[in-house]
């Protein structure tokens, strides 16, 4: 019986994994973007990363933007610079998904229970059990754009 | 053989179910692998994107057609203003490739030197990745190849 649940429940798993990614891709990707072109001429740093949270929010599923332990745009996205080279400054945006995992109990289904994981692969991407946030299990999924920040 | 033989149904669910199971994993394996095939699409979208602007953000942006004019200002001096009435943009394709290249690689982690070009136009850098395989046990027993393209292309600007 676990192994039929599996051959069912896995690809469910995996489809709902790959396309929150794809979401947190594109949210990752336009808060970026926002970001890199914004952020040198405006002298309010906090101001454009107030306006690209927004505009990464803009981009992630609606589904997935109901509750605040899914997404958190305070929280789940991020900014950081990267220097590259003498004069040029390269910037990425991190957008993570904190996605509800579509078979809540498919750990206890299959037989392997969330807590039994290693805390380690708790956030792998890899891995469909999820965590345990409390109210429900969740998986952890990181999505990264990288841009050159256009100093005038 | 016996006409009872033929008769007995004995083991039907059994082939149905495996039957059924072997199209549900292919229909999941497909579908997982489409929506992957999105995931990586966007992720070549982002390169490109980045490449581009990257690339299109070494341009050399100098002002020409400059004229003057004088204005009293609020304190009542006389004044010259400078109004640049267009901009030339110089953009070296041997300086936007390294870097376009580079915010490519960034964005994905695959990136191959032998899958992408890159052209300018006038004011406009173009970053393209081709030929970028997606591998996928579906193609793997089909024994085809898919391919994906990205491009996108920049316009320098004077900001």
């Amino acid at each position: 019986m676990p192994l039929l649940l599996a051959i069912l429940f896995i690809p469910i798993i995996q489809i709902q994994q790959v396309f929150v990614k794809q979401t947190g891709l594109q949210a990752a990707h336009e808060a970026a973007r926002y970001y890199a072109i914004n952020s040198p001429t405006n002298p309010d740093i906090n101001a454009v990363i107030t306006q690209s949270r927004q505009v990464a929010t803009q981009n992630i599923d609606p589904f997935l933007n109901t509750k605040p332990l899914y997404y958190n745009p305070n929280l789940d996205v991020q900014f950081s610079e990267i220097d590259y080279g003498p004069d040029n400054t390269y910037c990425r945006g991190t957008v993570v998904i904190h996605a509800p995992v579509s078979i809540p109990w498919i750990g206890k289904l299959l037989g392997r229970p969330a807590e039994a994981e290693p805390a380690a692969n708790w956030n792998s991407f890899n891995n469909p059990m999820g965590r345990n946030a409390g109210s429900e299990y969740v998986m952890d999924i990181p999505a990264s754009g990288f841009f050159k920040k256009e100093v005038p | 053989m016996k006409t009872s033989d033929l008769n007995n149904q004995d083991g039907f669910i059994t082939v149905a179910l495996v039957l059924l199971l072997s199209l549900l994993i292919v229909i999941g394996t497909y579908r997982v692998e489409l929506v992957k095939m999105f995931a990586i699409r966007t992720q070549l979208h982002t390169a490109c994107d980045a490449a581009s602007l990257a690339g299109a953000s070494t341009a050399a942006v100098t002002p020409a057609d400059i004229s003057y004019v004088t204005e009293i200002d609020a304190e009542g001096n006389t004044v010259k203003r400078e109004i640049v009435g267009r901009w030339d943009v110089d953009l070296d394709k041997n300086l936007a490739d390294p870097e376009g290249v580079f915010a490519a690689q960034l964005n994905y982690p695959n990136f191959d030197d032998t899958n992408w070009s890159s052209s300018v136009n006038g004011d406009e850098y173009l970053f393209r990745l081709h030929g970028i395989p997606f591998h996928s046990p579906l193609t793997a027993i089909w024994n085809s190849k898919l391919y994906l393209n990205s491009e996108c292309t920049s316009k320098a600007v004077h900001r």
